[in-house]
């Protein structure tokens, strides 16, 4: 007899790697079969930037550049660049709130099953990845249909720093609230924190600063409108992406290992 | 008691595959002075052995499906040990799958998961849908299934693996009565193989097919006896009108039929 | 199952079936949550980022202002066809049963409606109370009254709307995009002055609101299309519930 506290599969589960990968191709599945994931994949650029930019008032504003200084910009380009990041914190968090709430009770069966617990939590952030890889293209194809980004690269880098941030949170939020309230609390936080927050008209207020949408945004602007790099945005987006992913990790290791 | 002969008989030595001691759980409200905390387990224990089919039963919201949860490593207990020898088959009462998966789709997950191969896993599912009779359904997603057919795939699941211990939460919930039929067929061949099965069971009736009954009340465990109390509805059992059980293959008897003579699917109660 | 009631049975029927309604609706807590905390969220969020905007041509006010009142109209509207959306997905599962077991369709679809009310008066005045710690409107009972009506409006939208994606998450998704795009072209921020813009359903309510608050005046003409836009929706919320919840039974 064995003495444990572990999960009856665990001691002869499967390799991790091969686990991993199926988890990843499963969940990759369930959001191709999720009708309203498509359709937000769809419908937030749609409307967020083409037709919000488009509809936007014709008229410049002076705007800050990180790399460049200050340059004039129409509003309607701004708009463009801004709101593509914000779309890719929409439809990254809404993934990451569906996926993960869909697949809770699933997940710790898998668990006992056998399928190590690492392995998951790798696929469902593999996932998040590949949903704001998704995102930040269709995001960047859209922007550029009303204005082409200066650095298209650094736009779409942007909007899959978003993505993936809002990602994590959104399944962070799985974990605690129904998906009901999670669609709201993504749906509500992104505006705030974009759309208000870091807008770059706005004064940039010291809560902006700690917000997850406030390196993409500036990387954002940098690569939409200036010619210079600035790595400050991009490097304390990764730094506050990955303390953000082990929080992930830990919060979603520590749910399906035993409630 | 038809599966004594498969249970491991070796005096002070036979073989427990499980044992569970002074387990406690109680859940409490998440919020401060709102919502109830429910003192679901208090002490309980139990012990499974190769080869036997143990009956689990109690009053709805006793703590059944938690006691399970516990013996499986889904759930932390409160207090207390659970110790387990070889693999462990569950089958949870709402089927814990991805719906948007297919049928053959979630074998094949979980086959990895338990480390099946391929070859493995596709064995282990054919043999399965022809047993309890899904194979038309191993393309459709799980969320277009029926209740009963989702509860199949539920039950093959934890089945994929040949498990030495099999944990079972009201597993015919929704079965046609042919496929009830092949559930105990199919239990009745594990446990000749040695595998120990304990099942969650509302059925007074089916006290027969069980070698020994457990039942949960104020959070612990007091072993009956399988054959006692036919029509004693205390414990919050389906009490049967007719005395006599089910036979294997359906023959004779009156299992959960009217004093008619009609049978009914164990799951919905229906008419056959 | 015909059911005749005296006239009080049948005012307790109604009483009865709005408080269910509305007991369901608020028993959900993030309908609570943002029966409160929308409306300051979206009325100072949309006056901050129109802070920004610059004063245009053919609109007459402050961008801040007209941020909040635009904040303000789409508040009320979204938090009333919230309710109209799970109302009809609510009488989808149990309207028919009700009925079969004795409450009469006539009041069971009138106490649907009088909770969709309910939640349209609550939201209205919610907002104007966060409207009114910024802007002080020139006649604040018009004001409120044409939030109220841009509820109701928005409440039996959200019918028609569950009627058409009777699924709870989906269709409020659906919701915010359709109140969100109505309140925008109802602005005046764009430009745009067609037919089309005029049958928006926000589109009277918002002018009357903007009146009320901004100029302290009612145009009769907007009254009268705000009026009738109701009425046509109305008609039919009448003809979707008859469908949506089952028909007559014997």
């Amino acid at each position: 007899m064995t003495a444990t506290d572990r999960p009856a599969g665990e001691i002869g589960g499967a390799g991790r790697g091969r686990t991993a990968v199926a988890v990843f191709v499963a969940g990759l599945r369930q959001y191709a079969r999720t009708p309203v994931l498509l359709a937000m994949l769809a419908v937030f650029p749609a409307y967020l930037i083409v037709a919000f930019s488009r509809l936007t008032p014709e008229t410049t504003v002076p705007l800050s550049v990180p790399g460049d200084g200050t340059e004039i910009v129409a509003l309607s380009e701004l708009y463009a660049v801004v709101l593509t990041p914000m779309v890719g914190a929409l439809v990254g968090g809404l993934a990451g709130l569906f996926l993960v709430r869909a697949a809770r009770g699933a997940d710790g069966r898998l668990v006992v099953a056998g399928a190590s617990s690492r392995a998951l939590v790798a696929a469902r952030l593999a996932l998040v990845a590949a949903v704001g890889v998704l995102v930040a293209a269709v995001g960047v194809a859209a922007a550029a249909t009303t204005y082409v980004p200066e650095r298209p690269a650094v736009l779409f880098g942007a909007t899959l720093l978003a993505a993936v941030n809002y990602g994590l949170l959104g399944g962070l939020a799985a974990l605690v609230v129904d998906r009901l309230a999670g669609v709201y609390l993504v749906l509500f936080g992104t505006m705030i924190d974009f759309f208000l927050l870091q807008n770059p008209l706005a004064d940039d207020g010291d809560l902006a600063r700690y917000l997850p949408g406030h390196a993409p945004t500036e990387l954002a602007v940098d690569g939409g409108f200036s010619t210079a790099v600035s790595a400050a945005p991009a490097l304390s987006g990764l730094a506050f992406t990955a303390l953000l992913g082990a929080v992930t990790v830990l919060a979603l290791g520590r749910s399906l290992r035993t409630s | 008691m038809p599966n004594k002969e498969n249970s491991s008989d070796d005096g002070p030595g036979d073989r427990t595959v499980l044992r569970a001691r002074d387990i406690e759980k109680t859940y409490a409200s998440r919020v401060p002075l709102v919502g109830r905390t429910v003192e679901v387990l208090d002490g309980a224990d139990l012990t499974l052995r190769a080869g036997e089919i143990v009956g689990i039963v109690g009053a709805n919201g006793s703590g059944k499906s938690t006691l399970l949860e516990i013996l499986v490593g889904s759930l932390a207990p409160d207090a207390g040990r659970v110790e387990r020898s070889g693999t462990v088959g569950w089958c949870p009462q709402e089927p814990r799958l991805y719906d948007r998966l297919t049928v053959a789709e979630t074998i094949d997950l979980f086959g990895t998961a338990y480390g099946l191969s391929e070859a493995e896993a596709a064995d282990a599912r054919d043999r399965l849908a022809d047993r309890l009779d899904f194979e038309r359904f191993l393309d459709y997603q799980v969320r277009h299934l029926s209740g009963g057919n989702r509860q199949k795939v539920n039950l093959a699941v934890a089945l994929l693996h040949d498990p030495d211990v099999l944990l079972l939460d009201e597993p015919y919930t929704g079965f046609d009565w042919e496929t009830y039929l092949a559930f105990w067929d199919l239990t009745a061949d594990l446990t000749e193989r040695g595998t120990a099965v304990a099942i969650i069971s509302h059925f007074v009736s089916e006290r027969e097919r069980f070698d020994r009954v457990y039942e949960l009340r104020d959070g612990t465990l007091t072993e009956r006896d399988s054959a006692a109390a036919t029509g004693d509805a205390t414990d919050g059992s389906v009490a049967d009108p007719s005395a006599a059980a089910v036979d294997g293959d359906g023959s004779g008897g009156e299992g959960l039929g009217d004093a008619d003579g009609t049978d009914r699917s164990p799951g919905t109660g229906e008419v056959v | 199952m015909a059911t005749t009631g005296t006239g009080r049975a049948t005012a307790d029927r109604l009483t009865t079936g709005t408080a269910a309604h509305l007991r369901s609706f608020l028993r959900e807590p993030v309908h609570l949550a943002l029966l409160v905390a929308m409306p300051p969220l979206v009325v100072e969020g949309y006056g901050r980022a129109m802070s920004s905007f610059p004063e245009m041509p053919f609109v007459s006010t402050v961008p801040a202002t007209l941020g909040r009142v635009n904040g303000a109209v789409f508040a009320a509207a979204f938090l009333a066809g919230l309710i109209g959306l799970f109302q009809v997905v609510a009488a989808r599962r149990a309207d028919d049963r009700l009925a079969i077991c004795g409450f009469d369709r006539a009041t069971l679809l009138a106490s649907r409606l009088g909770a969709v009310l309910a939640v349209a008066l609550a939201g209205a005045v919610v907002t104007f109370a966060v409207l009114r710690w910024q802007v002080t409107p020139e006649a604040p009972l018009v004001a409120l009254g044409a939030l109220v009506l841009a509820g109701a409006t928005y409440g039996l939208l959200g019918i028609l709307l569950g009627a058409v994606l009777p699924r709870e998450l989906e269709g409020s998704l659906a919701l915010v995009f359709v109140a969100d795009l109505d309140t925008f072209l109802a602005s005046g921020l764009v430009d745009v002055d067609t037919a089309l813009v005029r049958a928006l359903p926000l589109h009277y309510p918002h002018e009357l609101f903007r009146a009320a608050v901004l100029e302290g005046s009612v145009a009769t003409a907007d009254l009268r299309g705000a009026v009738a836009s109701l009425a046509v929706l109305l008609v039919a919320v009448l003809l979707v519930y008859t469908r949506v919840a089952g028909g007559d039974h014997a």
